[in-house]
């Protein structure tokens, strides 16, 4: 659905995009994942064409960038990262605009079922200006998907979203993605989004770091991580933890032990028992949750 | 020749616009205290000495054209501003350039939808003048704003006229991130179109058809020079990159 070779853009002397090859095929969810200035929107932009690439090529629902644009916004949709609705229009307002737009047939039916589907029917002549942030960016959604687009691009969905406005918005977006032939390119900088929604994730800081499944990524970059809290920290519980075979990483913060395993299901148990015939006096046991900051300052220390 | 898209865009326009504040002071409130001031001019002319010289009351006849070459220059400016501010605000952008609609169609639709009002409310209120001269004065007066310099000069020069402030207002509320301060920059810039007809007003007995086709002339030439640059400005490359 999509194929990149190359795809560069520079804003004078900046590189925002690096060369970028990637390959996302139909009915996939591919998330995008960077942080801020990582190129996330110049790239969506460019696959959008919206904005021209400095050089590199890319073929788009079967057409080619830069000489078929027209086609390719014909049948791509994009939720931008703000939702940019014209304020004193109505939801229906919105919406129908963009359908004539996209020359959408049935128009009237196409926005009731979205506004149906998104639970605004019956807020639908409301000045979208009221409504508040997480219902703007479901009537956004919707605009995205009026014309029924075979790629769907979300830049960032649930940035400055508060929590249950950003749930609502993943349910939705989990449901699209169930739909089998809808290719989905999420941006985000949510590792726990991404790896929730997505099939496979791509990381990226101006060049593509690392692609993969959401598995595939975590299990490269840390084994796993299991962290122990202790009531105190014996003096020789390290050193005799350390003669542990499968250990692959130890080390003490305060009276928490952080300890990198490949497979925690089987070596816990050991880990654990260990702990206690050395006299440590467990509290708690849980697995290291991952952020993006970690996933990510890792991966790029990596790549330098 | 219009496409579904160039409608579809200008009926949007006129959505958004007809619930600002402004524009809507700018399509009716504006005409009307225009109009008032035209029907005072006239009623002065008619309330002249019989002693005065028939000059005088051409004169101040021919006066009231300046406030119908005014009206399609300002009615489109808050029009022609917020098509260009508002979405800059709203973020509308973005989601419009991704749509099918073409940079053409983009520029054309925003132009239309903003001169169009102000040629139509200007035609109106022309409209409206005359109905009011010919129950107030006499029909050899009235006939004088039939004449050829007065028709070339509603049919023709307001439309340029209209054309010129809207591009004007575009290029300049494009550079801008302010409405205010766009239209009040707008408004400077679009002034000296006038000028020459408030000059004839006051020297000419009779505005020539000469000076009014000259003008219109001129403005012809400054509007293709004034469209070709906006619509240079109005691609989505320069729209998403460089506009502030
Ligand atoms: N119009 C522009 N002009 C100059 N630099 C830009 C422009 N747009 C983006 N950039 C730069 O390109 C880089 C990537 O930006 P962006 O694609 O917005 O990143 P992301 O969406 O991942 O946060 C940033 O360093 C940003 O400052
Ligand atoms: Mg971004």
């Amino acid at each position: 659905m999509i194929v990149t070779e190359g795809l560069t853009r520079k804003f004078k002397d900046l590189v925002a995009v690096d060369h970028l090859d990637l390959e996302v095929g139909e009915g996939e969810v591919f998330g995008f994942l960077g942080p801020n200035g990582a190129g996330k929107t110049t790239t969506v932009r460019m696959l959008a064409a919206l904005i021209a690439p400095s050089s590199g090529r890319a073929v788009v629902a079967g057409y080619r960038l830069g000489e078929e644009n027209h086609k390719i916004r014909q049948v791509v949709g994009v939720l931008t990262e703000s939702p940019g609705l014209y304020g004193r229009l109505s939801a229906y307002q919105n919406l129908d605009f963009f359908a004539k737009l996209y020359g959408v047939r049935e128009r009237a039916k196409q926005v009731e079922k979205y506004l149906k589907m998104l639970d605004l029917w019956d807020r639908r002549d409301e000045p979208v200006g009221r409504f508040s942030k997480g219902l703007q960016q479901k009537v956004a959604l919707a605009r995205a998907l009026i014309h029924e687009p075979r790629v769907l691009f979300l830049d960032e969905p649930t940035a400055g979203l508060d929590p249950e406005a950003a749930k609502l918005v993943r349910d939705f977006i989990e449901e699209l993605a169930e739909e089998e032939r809808r290719t989905i390119f999420l941006c985000t900088h949510n590792l726990s989004e991404a790896e929730r929604l997505c099939d496979r994730i791509g990381l990226i800081k101006q060049r593509l770091i690392k692609v993969g499944t959401p598995e595939e990524l975590k299990g490269q970059l840390y084994g796993r991580r299991t962290v122990v809290q202790l009531k105190r920290l014996p003096s020789d519980l390290l050193g005799g933890l350390r003669e542990l075979p499968f250990l692959e990483g130890l080390e003490a913060d305060g009276n928490k032990l952080i300890v990198s395993l490949k497979d925690p299901e089987e070596e816990n148990p050991i880990l654990i028992k260990r702990i206690v015939e050395l006299g440590g006096e467990v509290q708690w046991v849980r697995e290291m949750e991952h952020t993006l900051e970690e996933v990510y300052l890792d991966l790029v220390r990596e790549d330098a | 020749m219009m496409n579904y898209r160039l409608r579809a865009l200008m009926k949007k326009e006129w959505q958004e616009a007809f619930k600002n504040k402004m524009v809507l002071f700018g399509i009716t409130l504006l005409p009307l205290i225009f109009l008032g001031f035209a029907v005072f001019m006239l009623l002065q002319a008619k309330g002249l000495p019989p002693e005065a010289p028939p000059e005088t009351k051409f004169i101040l006849i021919n006066q009231t054209m300046f406030y119908f070459i005014l009206l399609p220059l300002i009615i489109p400016l808050s029009i022609a501003v917020y098509a260009v501010t508002g979405e800059k605000e709203q973020k509308s952008l973005e989601p419009l350039l991704a749509t099918p609609l073409t940079d053409l169609e983009l520029f054309a639709g925003k132009v239309l939808a903003a001169a169009i009002p102000g040629v139509v409310i200007s035609w109106l209120f022309f409209g409206l003048f005359l109905g009011i001269a010919s129950l107030l004065v006499t029909l050899d007066l009235v006939l004088t704003v039939l004449a050829p310099p007065w028709l070339v000069a509603i049919f023709l020069l307001s439309p340029l006229v209209a054309i010129f402030t809207v591009t004007v207002s575009m290029l300049i509320s494009s550079r801008m991130s302010d409405t205010r301060a766009a239209y009040q920059l707008s408004s400077f810039a679009v002034l000296p179109v006038v000028i020459p007809i408030f000059i004839f007003g006051l020297r000419e007995a009779l505005l020539s058809l000469g000076l009014i086709a000259l003008e219109a002339g001129i403005v012809a030439i400054v509007d293709v020079g004034t469209v070709l640059l906006a619509a240079k400005l109005f691609q989505r490359e320069q729209i998403l990159v460089r506009w502030k």
